[in-house]
Protein backbone atom coordinates (compact mmCIF):
# COMPACT_ATOMS: atom_id res chain seq x y z
CA UNK A 1 0.00 0.00 0.00
CA UNK A 2 1.08 3.53 -0.31
CA UNK A 3 0.20 6.11 2.64
CA UNK A 4 -3.09 8.14 2.40
CA UNK A 5 -3.23 11.18 1.30
CA UNK A 6 -1.64 14.44 3.49
CA UNK A 7 -0.18 17.88 3.17
CA UNK A 8 3.59 17.75 3.69
CA UNK A 9 5.51 20.96 5.59
CA UNK A 10 9.35 21.63 5.91
CA UNK A 11 9.69 24.62 8.17
CA UNK A 12 13.64 25.98 8.13
CA UNK A 13 13.79 26.88 12.07
CA UNK A 14 12.52 25.12 15.35
CA UNK A 15 10.14 28.51 15.77
CA UNK A 16 8.53 27.49 12.32
CA UNK A 17 8.06 24.02 13.19
CA UNK A 18 6.78 24.90 16.26
CA UNK A 19 3.96 27.16 14.98
CA UNK A 20 3.05 24.71 12.28
CA UNK A 21 1.96 22.47 15.41
CA UNK A 22 0.77 24.87 16.78
CA UNK A 23 -1.82 26.09 13.93
CA UNK A 24 -2.32 22.31 12.22
CA UNK A 25 -2.70 20.81 15.62
CA UNK A 26 -3.77 16.81 16.35
CA UNK A 27 -3.64 16.43 12.36
CA UNK A 28 0.13 17.23 12.33
CA UNK A 29 3.03 14.28 13.11
CA UNK A 30 6.94 15.43 12.66
CA UNK A 31 8.97 13.26 10.30
CA UNK A 32 12.69 13.36 11.64
CA UNK A 33 14.01 9.74 10.41
CA UNK A 34 10.58 8.49 9.76
CA UNK A 35 11.34 4.60 9.86
CA UNK A 36 8.56 4.28 12.52
CA UNK A 37 6.53 6.80 11.18
CA UNK A 38 6.23 5.78 7.40
CA UNK A 39 5.97 2.01 7.26
CA UNK A 40 3.04 2.76 9.59
CA UNK A 41 1.76 5.53 7.04
CA UNK A 42 2.71 2.88 4.12
CA UNK A 43 0.11 0.10 5.72
CA UNK A 44 -2.42 2.84 6.42
CA UNK A 45 -2.02 2.01 10.15
CA UNK A 46 -1.36 6.05 11.07
CA UNK A 47 -2.85 8.54 8.59
CA UNK A 48 -1.76 12.23 9.53
CA UNK A 49 -3.29 15.07 7.43
CA UNK A 50 -0.37 16.70 8.26
CA UNK A 51 3.72 15.82 7.91
CA UNK A 52 6.05 18.90 9.50
CA UNK A 53 9.34 17.32 8.11
CA UNK A 54 12.11 18.51 10.82
CA UNK A 55 15.29 17.25 8.61
CA UNK A 56 15.69 20.63 7.60
CA UNK A 57 16.55 21.92 11.29
CA UNK A 58 20.44 20.93 10.82
CA UNK A 59 21.45 22.72 14.01
CA UNK A 60 19.80 20.12 16.01
CA UNK A 61 22.48 17.53 15.02
CA UNK A 62 25.46 17.54 17.13
CA UNK A 63 27.10 15.21 19.78
CA UNK A 64 29.36 17.31 22.13
CA UNK A 65 30.30 17.39 25.84
CA UNK A 66 30.53 20.54 28.37
CA UNK A 67 29.45 21.13 31.74
CA UNK A 68 29.79 17.39 32.69
CA UNK A 69 27.19 16.48 30.22
CA UNK A 70 26.82 14.79 26.79
CA UNK A 71 24.68 16.44 24.60
CA UNK A 72 23.29 15.29 22.10
CA UNK A 73 20.85 16.75 19.34
CA UNK A 74 17.60 15.40 18.82
CA UNK A 75 18.08 14.98 14.97
CA UNK A 76 21.04 13.46 15.36
CA UNK A 77 21.23 10.48 13.39
CA UNK A 78 22.24 6.44 15.03
CA UNK A 79 24.70 5.96 12.67
CA UNK A 80 26.23 9.32 14.11
CA UNK A 81 27.00 7.74 17.37
CA UNK A 82 28.47 4.60 15.66
CA UNK A 83 31.32 6.65 14.20
CA UNK A 84 31.27 8.98 16.93
CA UNK A 85 34.99 8.13 18.80
CA UNK A 86 33.72 10.12 22.00
CA UNK A 87 30.75 7.74 22.53
CA UNK A 88 32.81 4.48 21.29
CA UNK A 89 35.53 5.86 24.00
CA UNK A 90 33.39 7.45 26.85
CA UNK A 91 29.58 6.03 26.75
CA UNK A 92 30.22 2.66 25.87
CA UNK A 93 26.25 1.77 26.95
CA UNK A 94 25.53 4.57 24.28
CA UNK A 95 27.43 2.95 21.90
CA UNK A 96 26.61 -0.88 21.99
CA UNK A 97 22.41 0.26 21.69
CA UNK A 98 23.20 2.32 18.68
CA UNK A 99 24.78 -1.13 17.13
CA UNK A 100 22.26 -2.91 17.95
CA UNK A 101 19.27 -0.62 16.53
CA UNK A 102 17.79 -2.05 13.69
CA UNK A 103 20.08 -2.14 10.83
CA UNK A 104 22.77 0.14 9.24
CA UNK A 105 19.92 1.63 6.26
CA UNK A 106 17.43 2.51 8.77
CA UNK A 107 20.60 3.96 10.92
CA UNK A 108 21.74 6.15 8.64
CA UNK A 109 18.59 8.09 9.03
CA UNK A 110 16.67 7.55 12.23
CA UNK A 111 17.61 9.53 15.05
CA UNK A 112 17.81 9.45 18.76
CA UNK A 113 15.17 12.18 19.10
CA UNK A 114 12.64 10.24 17.27
CA UNK A 115 13.56 6.49 18.72
CA UNK A 116 13.10 8.69 22.49
CA UNK A 117 9.74 10.36 21.49
CA UNK A 118 8.20 8.05 19.41
CA UNK A 119 8.34 5.67 22.86
CA UNK A 120 7.34 2.55 21.28
CA UNK A 121 8.63 -0.35 24.25
CA UNK A 122 10.59 -2.00 21.66
CA UNK A 123 12.94 0.87 20.79
CA UNK A 124 16.47 0.51 22.22
CA UNK A 125 17.57 4.14 23.42
CA UNK A 126 14.85 4.30 26.67
CA UNK A 127 16.34 1.50 28.39
CA UNK A 128 20.14 3.17 27.90
CA UNK A 129 18.83 6.89 28.82
CA UNK A 130 16.83 5.10 32.06
CA UNK A 131 20.16 3.79 33.29
CA UNK A 132 21.92 6.94 32.01
CA UNK A 133 19.45 8.82 34.03
CA UNK A 134 18.82 11.48 31.21
CA UNK A 135 17.35 14.46 30.62
CA UNK A 136 15.52 15.36 27.86
CA UNK A 137 15.00 19.07 26.57
CA UNK A 138 12.17 19.98 25.11
CA UNK A 139 10.59 22.84 22.93
CA UNK A 140 6.85 24.27 22.95
CA UNK A 141 5.35 27.67 21.98
CA UNK A 142 5.52 28.47 25.75
CA UNK A 143 9.30 28.11 25.71
CA UNK A 144 12.21 25.36 26.54
CA UNK A 145 11.65 23.00 29.23
CA UNK A 146 14.12 19.99 30.69
CA UNK A 147 11.86 16.22 31.50
CA UNK A 148 13.88 14.23 33.95
CA UNK A 149 13.89 10.53 32.17
CA UNK A 150 12.64 8.68 35.31
CA UNK A 151 9.67 11.42 34.36
CA UNK A 152 9.43 10.73 30.43
CA UNK A 153 7.76 7.63 29.43
CA UNK A 154 4.22 7.14 30.90
CA UNK A 155 2.66 4.57 28.55
CA UNK A 156 2.35 2.78 25.48
CA UNK A 157 3.34 5.62 22.58
CA UNK A 158 3.06 8.07 25.18
CA UNK A 159 5.77 10.57 26.99
CA UNK A 160 4.61 13.46 29.02
CA UNK A 161 5.59 15.90 25.93
CA UNK A 162 2.74 17.87 25.07
CA UNK A 163 1.39 17.37 21.55
CA UNK A 164 2.68 20.62 20.57
CA UNK A 165 6.21 20.19 21.98
CA UNK A 166 9.63 19.16 19.79
CA UNK A 167 12.07 17.16 21.40
CA UNK A 168 15.28 18.88 21.14
CA UNK A 169 18.22 17.71 23.16
CA UNK A 170 19.43 14.16 25.18
CA UNK A 171 21.71 15.08 27.93
CA UNK A 172 23.98 12.11 29.38
CA UNK A 173 25.63 13.02 32.68
CA UNK A 174 29.56 12.71 32.13
CA UNK A 175 30.74 9.07 33.69
CA UNK A 176 32.81 9.45 36.54
CA UNK A 177 35.87 7.17 37.69
CA UNK A 178 35.15 3.93 38.05
CA UNK A 179 31.98 3.63 35.91
CA UNK A 180 31.13 1.64 33.31
CA UNK A 181 27.46 0.32 31.46
CA UNK A 182 26.91 -2.09 28.78
CA UNK A 183 23.67 -2.96 26.41
CA UNK A 184 23.17 -6.50 25.91
CA UNK A 185 20.24 -7.58 23.46
CA UNK A 186 18.90 -10.58 22.33
CA UNK A 187 17.08 -10.39 19.00
CA UNK A 188 15.82 -13.93 16.43
CA UNK A 189 17.63 -12.18 13.28
CA UNK A 190 20.05 -8.92 13.09
CA UNK A 191 17.99 -5.70 12.88
CA UNK A 192 15.10 -7.08 14.88
CA UNK A 193 13.54 -5.65 17.79
CA UNK A 194 14.67 -6.80 21.17
CA UNK A 195 12.82 -10.28 22.75
CA UNK A 196 14.26 -8.83 25.72
CA UNK A 197 17.39 -6.53 26.53
CA UNK A 198 18.72 -4.61 29.37
CA UNK A 199 20.84 -1.80 29.95
CA UNK A 200 22.84 -1.25 32.77
CA UNK A 201 25.40 1.67 34.07
CA UNK A 202 27.12 1.46 36.98
CA UNK A 203 30.05 3.09 39.08
CA UNK A 204 32.10 0.87 41.67
CA UNK A 205 34.87 1.29 44.15
CA UNK A 206 36.80 -1.33 44.06
CA UNK A 207 34.36 -4.44 44.57
CA UNK A 208 31.12 -2.50 45.53
CA UNK A 209 28.86 -1.08 43.54
CA UNK A 210 28.45 2.38 44.70
CA UNK A 211 25.48 2.98 42.13
CA UNK A 212 23.49 1.63 39.39
CA UNK A 213 20.76 2.24 36.78
CA UNK A 214 19.44 -0.42 34.90
CA UNK A 215 16.84 -0.08 31.82
CA UNK A 216 14.73 -2.81 30.43
CA UNK A 217 13.74 -2.65 26.52
CA UNK A 218 10.64 -4.37 25.33
CA UNK A 219 9.11 -6.89 28.55
CA UNK A 220 6.71 -3.97 29.53
CA UNK A 221 4.18 -1.79 28.04
CA UNK A 222 6.57 1.11 28.23
CA UNK A 223 10.19 1.06 29.56
CA UNK A 224 11.10 0.45 33.10
CA UNK A 225 13.58 0.53 35.35
CA UNK A 226 15.12 -2.87 37.42
CA UNK A 227 14.69 -1.12 40.18
CA UNK A 228 14.15 -4.10 42.50
CA UNK A 229 17.58 -5.33 40.57
CA UNK A 230 19.12 -2.12 41.88
CA UNK A 231 18.21 -2.06 45.31
CA UNK A 232 20.14 -5.74 45.26
CA UNK A 233 23.21 -4.61 44.27
CA UNK A 234 24.10 -0.87 45.44
CA UNK A 235 25.88 -0.75 48.44
CA UNK A 236 26.74 -4.14 47.83
CA UNK A 237 30.37 -5.79 46.98
CA UNK A 238 29.40 -7.89 43.92
CA UNK A 239 29.63 -11.56 43.47
CA UNK A 240 28.29 -14.19 41.12
CA UNK A 241 24.89 -15.30 43.35
CA UNK A 242 24.40 -11.52 44.16
CA UNK A 243 24.19 -10.97 40.49
CA UNK A 244 22.07 -13.86 40.09
CA UNK A 245 19.57 -12.10 42.62
CA UNK A 246 19.79 -9.11 40.22
CA UNK A 247 18.84 -11.02 37.26
CA UNK A 248 15.71 -12.57 38.90
CA UNK A 249 14.88 -9.63 40.41
CA UNK A 250 14.44 -7.98 37.01
CA UNK A 251 12.80 -10.72 35.56
CA UNK A 252 10.13 -10.68 38.65
CA UNK A 253 9.33 -6.94 37.96
CA UNK A 254 9.28 -6.84 34.08
CA UNK A 255 6.13 -7.46 32.64
CA UNK A 256 6.36 -8.71 29.17
CA UNK A 257 3.41 -9.76 26.95
CA UNK A 258 3.39 -12.94 24.64
CA UNK A 259 3.82 -12.44 20.76
CA UNK A 260 5.39 -14.11 17.75
CA UNK A 261 8.71 -13.39 20.14
CA UNK A 262 7.98 -15.43 22.57
CA UNK A 263 6.36 -16.40 25.91
CA UNK A 264 5.94 -15.14 29.32
CA UNK A 265 7.85 -16.96 30.30
CA UNK A 266 10.79 -17.33 27.66
CA UNK A 267 11.05 -13.78 27.43
CA UNK A 268 10.98 -14.00 31.88
CA UNK A 269 13.78 -15.84 32.04
CA UNK A 270 15.86 -14.44 29.06
CA UNK A 271 15.43 -10.67 30.94
CA UNK A 272 17.12 -12.76 34.18
CA UNK A 273 19.57 -13.51 31.63
CA UNK A 274 20.37 -10.48 29.72
CA UNK A 275 20.55 -8.32 33.13
CA UNK A 276 23.07 -10.96 34.61
CA UNK A 277 25.47 -11.09 31.44
CA UNK A 278 25.01 -6.44 31.29
CA UNK A 279 26.04 -6.34 34.64
CA UNK A 280 28.49 -8.43 34.70
CA UNK A 281 29.98 -6.75 31.63
CA UNK A 282 29.62 -3.28 33.27
CA UNK A 283 31.40 -4.23 35.99
CA UNK A 284 34.25 -5.68 33.70
CA UNK A 285 34.60 -1.91 32.24
CA UNK A 286 34.08 -0.04 35.24
CA UNK A 287 37.42 -1.49 36.72
CA UNK A 288 38.84 -1.42 33.43
CA UNK A 289 38.46 2.02 33.50
CA UNK A 290 39.39 2.76 37.26
CA UNK A 291 42.32 0.81 36.29
CA UNK B 1 -5.88 -14.72 22.18
CA UNK B 2 -6.35 -14.42 25.45
CA UNK B 3 -7.81 -11.48 27.04
CA UNK B 4 -8.43 -11.69 30.83
CA UNK B 5 -8.19 -10.16 34.36
CA UNK B 6 -9.67 -8.77 37.35
CA UNK B 7 -10.62 -5.33 37.80
CA UNK B 8 -11.61 -3.88 41.72
CA UNK B 9 -14.50 -1.04 42.08
CA UNK B 10 -14.69 0.69 45.36
CA UNK B 11 -18.52 0.47 45.01
CA UNK B 12 -20.94 -2.20 45.86
CA UNK B 13 -22.02 -4.85 43.42
CA UNK B 14 -25.57 -3.64 42.26
CA UNK B 15 -24.11 0.00 41.73
CA UNK B 16 -21.61 -1.51 38.93
CA UNK B 17 -24.03 -3.73 37.34
CA UNK B 18 -26.06 -0.43 37.02
CA UNK B 19 -22.79 1.44 35.51
CA UNK B 20 -22.05 -1.92 33.61
CA UNK B 21 -26.08 -1.52 32.17
CA UNK B 22 -25.81 2.30 31.21
CA UNK B 23 -24.75 3.20 27.47
CA UNK B 24 -24.16 7.04 28.78
CA UNK B 25 -21.24 5.82 31.24
CA UNK B 26 -20.19 3.41 28.25
CA UNK B 27 -19.40 6.52 25.97
CA UNK B 28 -18.17 8.58 28.91
CA UNK B 29 -15.07 5.68 29.45
CA UNK B 30 -14.56 3.87 26.30
CA UNK B 31 -12.18 6.21 24.71
CA UNK B 32 -13.32 7.12 20.99
CA UNK B 33 -16.84 6.09 21.06
CA UNK B 34 -18.59 7.70 18.40
CA UNK B 35 -21.99 5.78 18.31
CA UNK B 36 -24.39 3.82 19.91
CA UNK B 37 -27.43 1.90 18.45
CA UNK B 38 -29.66 -1.13 19.11
CA UNK B 39 -30.21 -2.83 16.42
CA UNK B 40 -32.24 -5.97 17.86
CA UNK B 41 -32.84 -7.49 20.84
CA UNK B 42 -30.07 -7.29 23.06
CA UNK B 43 -27.97 -6.78 19.59
CA UNK B 44 -26.04 -3.14 19.28
CA UNK B 45 -23.65 -1.66 16.92
CA UNK B 46 -21.13 0.60 17.93
CA UNK B 47 -18.56 2.94 16.29
CA UNK B 48 -15.16 3.46 17.95
CA UNK B 49 -12.31 6.10 16.82
CA UNK B 50 -9.39 5.09 18.35
CA UNK B 51 -6.21 6.94 18.50
CA UNK B 52 -2.76 5.03 19.92
CA UNK B 53 0.39 6.20 19.26
CA UNK B 54 1.05 7.43 15.74
CA UNK B 55 -2.16 4.94 14.82
CA UNK B 56 -5.69 5.96 14.20
CA UNK B 57 -8.85 4.29 12.80
CA UNK B 58 -12.60 4.16 13.23
CA UNK B 59 -13.88 0.49 13.45
CA UNK B 60 -17.54 -0.82 13.62
CA UNK B 61 -18.40 -3.60 15.93
CA UNK B 62 -21.75 -5.55 16.88
CA UNK B 63 -22.14 -6.90 20.37
CA UNK B 64 -24.85 -9.66 21.55
CA UNK B 65 -25.47 -9.86 24.87
CA UNK B 66 -26.48 -13.39 26.56
CA UNK B 67 -26.40 -15.77 29.42
CA UNK B 68 -27.88 -12.48 31.40
CA UNK B 69 -27.67 -12.89 34.95
CA UNK B 70 -28.24 -10.12 37.02
CA UNK B 71 -26.76 -8.66 38.91
CA UNK B 72 -24.10 -11.24 38.74
CA UNK B 73 -22.46 -12.13 35.10
CA UNK B 74 -23.59 -12.00 31.56
CA UNK B 75 -21.35 -13.18 28.27
CA UNK B 76 -20.47 -11.37 24.62
CA UNK B 77 -20.21 -12.44 21.56
CA UNK B 78 -18.58 -9.57 19.22
CA UNK B 79 -18.02 -9.13 15.67
CA UNK B 80 -15.96 -6.57 14.83
CA UNK B 81 -14.68 -4.86 11.40
CA UNK B 82 -12.07 -2.28 10.58
CA UNK B 83 -10.36 -1.55 7.41
CA UNK B 84 -7.55 -3.08 9.28
CA UNK B 85 -8.95 -6.30 10.13
CA UNK B 86 -11.78 -8.60 11.84
CA UNK B 87 -12.07 -9.95 14.71
CA UNK B 88 -14.63 -12.42 16.75
CA UNK B 89 -14.75 -13.07 20.19
CA UNK B 90 -16.73 -13.89 23.20
CA UNK B 91 -16.28 -12.56 26.75
CA UNK B 92 -17.51 -13.48 29.90
CA UNK B 93 -17.57 -11.14 32.37
CA UNK B 94 -18.51 -11.96 36.11
CA UNK B 95 -19.26 -9.54 39.13
CA UNK B 96 -18.42 -10.73 42.77
CA UNK B 97 -19.41 -7.95 45.42
CA UNK B 98 -18.38 -7.66 48.85
CA UNK B 99 -20.05 -4.73 50.81
CA UNK B 100 -18.53 -1.89 49.49
CA UNK B 101 -16.01 -3.25 46.89
CA UNK B 102 -16.96 -5.40 43.54
CA UNK B 103 -14.51 -7.75 42.09
CA UNK B 104 -14.89 -7.72 38.22
CA UNK B 105 -13.37 -10.69 36.47
CA UNK B 106 -13.30 -10.85 32.83
CA UNK B 107 -12.17 -13.34 30.39
CA UNK B 108 -12.08 -13.23 26.76
CA UNK B 109 -11.21 -15.67 23.68
CA UNK B 110 -10.66 -13.12 20.63
CA UNK B 111 -9.84 -14.30 16.60
CA UNK B 112 -8.09 -11.14 15.25
CA UNK B 113 -7.83 -11.70 11.43
CA UNK B 114 -6.83 -9.39 8.69
CA UNK B 115 -3.72 -6.56 7.85
CA UNK B 116 -3.70 -5.85 11.73
CA UNK B 117 -2.85 -9.17 12.62
CA UNK B 118 0.33 -9.81 10.81
CA UNK B 119 1.61 -6.12 11.18
CA UNK B 120 0.63 -5.31 14.52
CA UNK B 121 1.03 -8.79 16.48
CA UNK B 122 3.61 -7.76 18.92
CA UNK B 123 1.32 -5.11 19.78
CA UNK B 124 -2.01 -6.36 20.42
CA UNK B 125 -1.23 -7.49 23.75
CA UNK B 126 -0.31 -4.89 25.17
CA UNK B 127 -2.53 -2.46 23.30
CA UNK B 128 -5.17 -4.28 24.56
CA UNK B 129 -4.54 -4.59 28.01
CA UNK B 130 -3.90 -0.80 28.16
CA UNK B 131 -7.16 0.51 26.53
CA UNK B 132 -9.40 -2.03 28.90
CA UNK B 133 -7.22 -0.57 31.78
CA UNK B 134 -8.31 2.99 31.05
CA UNK B 135 -11.36 2.17 30.35
CA UNK B 136 -11.91 0.45 33.81
CA UNK B 137 -10.38 3.70 35.70
CA UNK B 138 -12.44 5.96 34.06
CA UNK B 139 -15.29 3.88 35.02
CA UNK B 140 -14.02 3.26 38.51
CA UNK B 141 -13.73 7.20 39.26
CA UNK B 142 -17.73 7.42 37.89
CA UNK B 143 -18.83 4.11 39.88
CA UNK B 144 -16.69 6.05 43.21
CA UNK B 145 -17.93 8.82 42.53
CA UNK B 146 -21.76 7.34 42.69
CA UNK B 147 -20.87 5.28 46.07
CA UNK B 148 -19.69 7.79 48.03
CA UNK B 149 -22.46 9.89 47.18
CA UNK B 150 -24.83 7.32 49.49
CA UNK B 151 -27.15 6.62 46.89
CA UNK B 152 -28.36 2.60 46.71
CA UNK B 153 -30.74 0.34 44.63
CA UNK B 154 -32.92 1.92 41.97
CA UNK B 155 -31.37 5.76 43.08
CA UNK B 156 -28.47 4.37 41.96
CA UNK B 157 -29.31 3.93 37.89
CA UNK B 158 -30.27 7.49 38.02
CA UNK B 159 -26.92 8.53 39.80
CA UNK B 160 -24.75 6.86 37.52
CA UNK B 161 -26.50 8.67 34.49
CA UNK B 162 -26.35 11.98 35.85
CA UNK B 163 -22.98 11.54 37.06
CA UNK B 164 -21.88 10.53 33.63
CA UNK B 165 -23.25 13.08 31.73
CA UNK B 166 -20.67 15.35 33.33
CA UNK B 167 -17.66 12.96 33.65
CA UNK B 168 -14.70 13.35 32.31
CA UNK B 169 -12.95 9.97 32.49
CA UNK B 170 -9.29 10.89 34.06
CA UNK B 171 -6.34 11.31 31.22
CA UNK B 172 -4.33 8.64 32.28
CA UNK B 173 -1.57 8.43 30.04
CA UNK B 174 -1.72 4.67 29.30
CA UNK B 175 -1.64 5.64 25.78
CA UNK B 176 -3.20 7.91 23.46
CA UNK B 177 -6.27 6.96 23.21
CA UNK B 178 -8.87 9.72 23.03
CA UNK B 179 -11.83 9.70 24.97
CA UNK B 180 -14.89 10.69 23.56
CA UNK B 181 -15.86 14.50 24.60
CA UNK B 182 -19.66 14.15 23.89
CA UNK B 183 -21.66 11.94 25.86
CA UNK B 184 -23.77 10.11 23.02
CA UNK B 185 -27.07 11.36 23.78
CA UNK B 186 -29.31 9.45 21.73
CA UNK B 187 -28.84 6.38 23.28
CA UNK B 188 -30.65 3.06 23.94
CA UNK B 189 -33.21 3.21 26.50
CA UNK B 190 -32.29 -0.75 26.93
CA UNK B 191 -28.82 -1.19 28.82
CA UNK B 192 -26.49 -4.26 29.40
CA UNK B 193 -23.59 -2.12 26.78
CA UNK B 194 -21.39 -1.21 28.54
CA UNK B 195 -19.01 -4.24 29.21
CA UNK B 196 -19.89 -5.45 25.46
CA UNK B 197 -18.25 -2.16 24.83
CA UNK B 198 -15.33 -2.26 26.70
CA UNK B 199 -14.24 -5.30 24.37
CA UNK B 200 -15.67 -3.27 21.59
CA UNK B 201 -13.11 -1.16 21.94
CA UNK B 202 -10.24 -3.49 23.32
CA UNK B 203 -11.52 -5.34 19.44
CA UNK B 204 -11.52 -1.65 17.80
CA UNK B 205 -8.07 -1.70 19.52
CA UNK B 206 -6.95 -4.76 18.15
CA UNK B 207 -8.01 -3.83 14.75
CA UNK B 208 -6.47 -0.41 14.65
CA UNK B 209 -2.64 -1.07 16.11
CA UNK B 210 0.74 -2.42 15.74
Amino acid sequence: MIPAQFDYHSPGSLEEALSLLEQLGDEAKILAGGHSLIPAMRFRLAMPENLVDINGLTDLDYIREADGWLAIGALTRESALEESQLVQDRYPLLADTAEVIADPLVRNLATVGGNLAHADPANDHPATMLAYGAEIAVQGPGGARTILIDEFFTGLFETSMAANEILTEIRIPEPGAGSGGAYLKVERKVGDYAISAAAVQLTMDGDTCTGIRIGLTNVSPSPIRATEAEKVLTGQVLNEELIEVAGQAASDQSDPSPDLRGSVEYKRDLTRVVTKRAIAKAVERAKGAAS
Amino acid sequence: MKVAGSYTFEAPQKTVWEALQNPTVLSSVLPGCDRLEEVGENQFEGELNIKVGPVQGKFKGRVEMCDLNEPNSFTLKIDGQGSTGFVKATAKVELEGTGESTVMNYDSDAQVGGRIASVGQRLLDSSAKAIVQQSLQGMHELTKVVSQSGTEGGEASAAVAEAAVDFEAPTQAEFAAKVAKEVAKDVVPRPLVIGGLIIVVLIALYLLLF
